[in-house]
């Protein structure tokens, strides 16, 4: 059973009122799990899961998120080469990093490649949505 | 076997498991060497250290502590699917070399992680790096953590 979050749901539906559009890129289905269960319980919709940067630029291609919350040590291709790839094809892409490294020239150099944000695990409920929202936020304000 | 810059290992994987284990009862109770060859009996997560610092990290546990430890970090949720069992098991180790990273960077270190791997059976034995490797346990109400740590060369 999903427990829907009541409390602020200022920006979790874009302009139109429907419900914004996730996908979550991890290798790890534990992580995956985790965050859709956060983004589920604030009505977001989860429209799609890659396992690694390479299905991420394809997924992020045909799907056209209006976030992505993305990995960094992934096999195949990691999650700063995918971001850069993203971000080349759509500047306005709102990616947030996600990853247990919380070091500092990593943090740099996803927020210079155009990361919007970058959340350190292990992942909380609240700082997730918090983070979400405000990325979504200046969205809505641009 | 180099026993420098261990700290930040031992560190991080206290503080990685006092967060699903909140009654206060962890703590380190030996760290002693431990040959390249392991045998685990229940399971184990292992991740690779790449860039200044190469090496292994591994996380022993037998089955029922496993058992708690991702009942734990899976909010208490019951029949987990293998694939979340292990992907749990390897998030764990992923959260302690991640922390244990962040702790190298202040030494100047700029270490990165491959990808966790898992090991299960009984008497089933590994090799987890070249050289000895240090072994911290940790204990708790949960059961017993043991954590290996095979630093093999760093720049330096």
């Amino acid at each position: 059973m999903v427990d829907f979050d009541n409390n602020d749901d200022l920006y979790d539906v874009d302009e139109s009122g429907k419900p914004y559009r996730v996908l979550i890129v991890d290798d790890s289905v534990f992580v995956v799990k985790q965050l859709t269960q956060f983004f589920v319980s604030a009505r977001y919709d989860v429209i799609g899961v890659a396992g690694n940067g390479e299905e991420a630029i394809v997924k992020f291609k045909e799907l056209k998120p209006d976030l992505v919350t993305l990995d960094i040590t992934m096999p195949k291709m990691d999650g700063l080469t995918a971001l850069n790839k993203i971000i080349e094809y759509d500047k306005n892409a709102k990616v947030i990093m996600v990853s247990a490294l919380d070091k500092e020239d990593m943090v740099k150099k996803a927020l210079f490649a155009g990361a919007k944000n970058y959340i350190t695990k292990p992942l909380d409920r609240k700082k997730v949505l918090d983070r979400v929202r405000n990325v979504l936020s200046k969205k809505m304000l641009e | 076997m180099i026993i420098d810059y261990i700290n930040p290992f031992v560190d991080a994987s206290y503080e990685i498991l006092s967060q699903y284990i909140k009654d206060g009862s962890l703590k380190s109770s030996d760290i002693s060497l431990s040959s390249n060859i392991s045998s685990v009996s229940g399971i184990a997560a292992m991740i690779g250290l790449t860039n200044d610092i190469r090496g292994n990290v591994v996380i022993e546990l037998d089955m029922e502590t496993a058992d708690k430890i991702v009942f734990m970090m899976n909010d208490n949720k019951e029949g987990l699917s293998e694939d979340i069992y292990y992907s749990t098991m390897k998030e764990l180790v992923n959260l302690i070399g991640g922390l244990s990273v962040t702790k190298l960077e202040k030494y100047g270190f700029n270490v990165g992680l491959t990808p966790p791997m898992i090991i299960k059976g009984e008497n089933v034995e590994y090799i987890i790096s070249d050289s000895e490797a240090l072994h911290v346990r940790l204990e708790s109400s949960m059961g017993v953590f043991d954590v290996l740590v095979a630093i093999v060369s760093y720049k330096g």
